[in-house]
C-alpha cells in the first residue's frame, strides 16, 4: 500500500469508520481515538495490508481493539459531550427513524455491529464474519435476531402511538 | 419453499436482506397477498434497515493523512549517515591515538623499567651451530635500542637477545603497523613479516629445524653475565647486512617456533617472539 493508497483510505473510509464506532460508543472523542488508532495501525502495517482489504482491516482493527473497552461505557449517555466544532449535527429525530435509533441502542453490541456493517457498509455475511471474527452462520443468526428486536421495538412504539 | 404463518419471519427478513432469488421473492409476495394482515409486519421489517447518517463525519481527516515525506526521510537519512560517519571517524581517530599512546607508553614503560632495574635485564644466548654460511656474532639489545652485529671468523653463530623481563606481550601493539612503529621507536630493526619460504631458505642454509629449536630453547634459559651485559650496552646501533637479516629471520623463526608463536598468515613476528622469550625467561627466573 502506497502513501497515496493510505490517504485514499483516510478520505474514503474515515467517515464510515467514525460512524460505525460512534454508533457504538455514543462518544465523539472516544470514537475519534478509535479511528485515529485504527489508521495508525493501518499506516504501520501498510506493507502487509492489501488495498482491497484496507477497509475491512480498519473496521476489524477498530472493532477488535477498541470496541471492547468502550463497551463498558456504552450505557453512559455522553451525547451531551458533543463539541461545538464537531460536524455531527444532532437533529431532532422523530417518528420511525428516531424510534429505530433508540431500538438500535437496545441491541447487544455484536448484533448492532452486524446490522451496522450490513446496512451502513453493505458487507455480506462472510465479510462481516471476517471483520467480527464470526462465521457466516453466526452473522446470519445475529442479524436475524437484530431484525426481530428492531421490528418488535417498532411494533411497540407503533402500538403506543 | 414452504412459507407459512409459523416461519414467515425468517422469509421476511431474508426478503428485506435481499437474500432470496426472484422465485423466492415472488413466493413471499404471494404469501403476503394471501395474508394481508402480515403486510404491515413485512413493512416494519423493511423499516429496520438502517440508513447511514451522512451528517456524522470525521471532522479532521487532515490529521490522519500522511504527507509525502520522501525528501524529509532522505534528509534525515543523510543526517544519520553523516552522523554515523562522523562518529566512526572519531572512533577511528581515538583508536589510532590510543594505539599510538599505547606504543609510546610501552616504550616509556620498558625504558623506565630497564633504567631502574638494570640488574634485571636478562639475556638469552642463542647458539646456532653447524652453520657454513653464517659466521656472525649478533648482539641484539632492546634495552637502550642499540644492537650490534659483529662478524666473526669462526663457524659458530652466537646471538644474544637481551630484553627487559618487564615487557609483556600485552603491552605490545596489536596491529602490524603499530608494532612496526613500536619497533622503530625501539630501534628494533627486525624482519617484521617473514614468509615461511624465506624462513625455510634460511633454515636450509643454517641448520635443521630441530637443531635450531633445541639450541634456541636451551639458549633462553641461559642468563646473561654481567660482563656480557656491559658489553652489549656499549654496542653500536644495529645495522643490517644480508647475513644479519638472515640471522634475524632465523632468530625470529627460532624464537617463534620455540614458543609456538606463529601468526595466522604463516608469518613470524620477531617482536612477539622476543617478548615471549623475555616473558618465558622471567617466569623461569621466578
Amino acid at each position: 500500500m502506497t502513501i497515496n493508497d493510505y490517504n485514499f483510505c483516510v478520505t474514503a473510509y474515515a467517515d464510515h469508520l467514525f460512524r460505525f464506532i460512534f454508533k457504538h460508543t455514543q462518544h465523539e472523542e472516544n470514537a475519534r481515538d478509535v479511528v485515529q488508532n485504527a489508521f495508525e495501525i493501518l499506516w504501520k502495517k501498510r506493507d502487509e495490508v492489501e488495498m482491497e482489504k484496507a477497509k475491512s482491516f480498519l473496521f476489524s482493527v477498530a472493532y477488535k481493539n477498541k470496541i471492547d473497552q468502550f463497551r463498558k461505557q456504552s450505557k453512559v449517555n455522553l451525547v451531551d459531550e458533543f463539541s461545538a466544532q464537531t460536524k455531527i449535527i444532532n437533529e431532532h429525530k422523530s417518528g420511525l427513524k428516531d424510534a429505530l435509533e433508540k431500538a438500535l441502542n437496545t441491541l447487544p453490541d455484536i448484533q448492532k455491529s452486524c446490522v451496522l456493517l450490513r446496512d451502513y457498509e453493505g458487507y455480506d455475511y462472510k465479510e462481516i464474519g471476517e471483520i467480527l471474527n464470526l462465521n457466516e452462520s453466526q452473522v446470519k443468526v445475529y442479524i436475524f435476531r437484530a431484525r426481530q428486536s428492531l421490528k418488535n421495538y417498532l411494533v411497540s412504539i407503533e402500538t403506543v402511538l | 419453499m414452504n412459507i407459512n404463518r409459523n416461519n414467515y419471519e425468517a422469509y421476511f427478513i431474508s426478503y428485506i436482506e435481499n437474500e432470496l432469488n426472484n422465485t423466492q421473492r415472488k413466493a413471499v409476495e404471494d404469501f403476503v397477498a394471501m395474508n394481508p394482515d402480515l403486510k404491515n409486519e413485512l413493512e416494519l421489517f423493511g423499516a429496520t434497515k438502517l440508513e447511514a447518517d451522512e451528517k456524522i463525519i470525521f471532522a479532521d481527516k487532515e490529521s490522519l493523512l500522511q504527507k509525502n515525506s520522501t525528501k524529509i526521510i532522505a534528509w534525515k537519512w543523510n543526517i544519520n549517515v553523516w552522523a554515523s560517519a562522523a562518529i566512526l571517524l572519531l572512533l577511528l581517530g581515538v583508536g589510532w591515538w590510543m594505539m599510538n599512546q599505547s606504543a609510546v607508553k610501552s616504550h616509556q614503560f620498558s625504558e623506565e623499567k630497564i633504567n631502574v632495574k638494570s640488574d634485571s635485564v636478562k639475556s638469552s644466548e642463542l647458539r646456532i651451530r653447524n652453520s657454513e654460511l653464517i659466521k656472525t656474532e649478533k648482539h641484539y639489545l632492546a634495552k637502550n635500542n642499540f644492537a650490534k652485529t659483529k662478524r666473526v671468523e669462526n663457524k659458530n653463530f652466537n646471538a644474544k637477545i637481551i630484553l627487559p623481563e618487564t615487557i609483556d606481550t600485552a603491552e605490545l601493539p596489536n596491529s602490524w603497523t603499530s608494532r612496526k612503529k613500536w619497533n622503530e621507536e625501539h630501534e628494533i630493526h627486525v624482519v617484521q613479516e617473514i614468509k615461511p619460504e624465506e624462513i625455510l631458505q634460511v633454515q636450509k642454509n643454517v641448520a635443521e629445524i630441530d637443531t635450531i629449536k633445541a639450541v634456541a630453547q636451551n639458549a633462553i634459559s641461559v642468563p646473561p653475565t654481567k660482563k656480557t651485559e656491559e658489553k652489549m650496552i656499549a654496542q653500536i646501533p644495529f645495522k643490517t647486512s644480508k647475513n644479519e637479516r638472515q640471522i634475524l629471520k632465523m632468530l625470529a623463526w627460532a624464537s617463534s617456533k620455540v614458543l609456538g608463536k606463529e601468526t595466522n598468515n604463516g608469518n613470524f613476528d620477531v617482536s612477539i617472539g622476543f617478548a615471549e622469550i623475555s616473558h618465558k625467561q622471567a617466569l623461569q627466573d621466578n
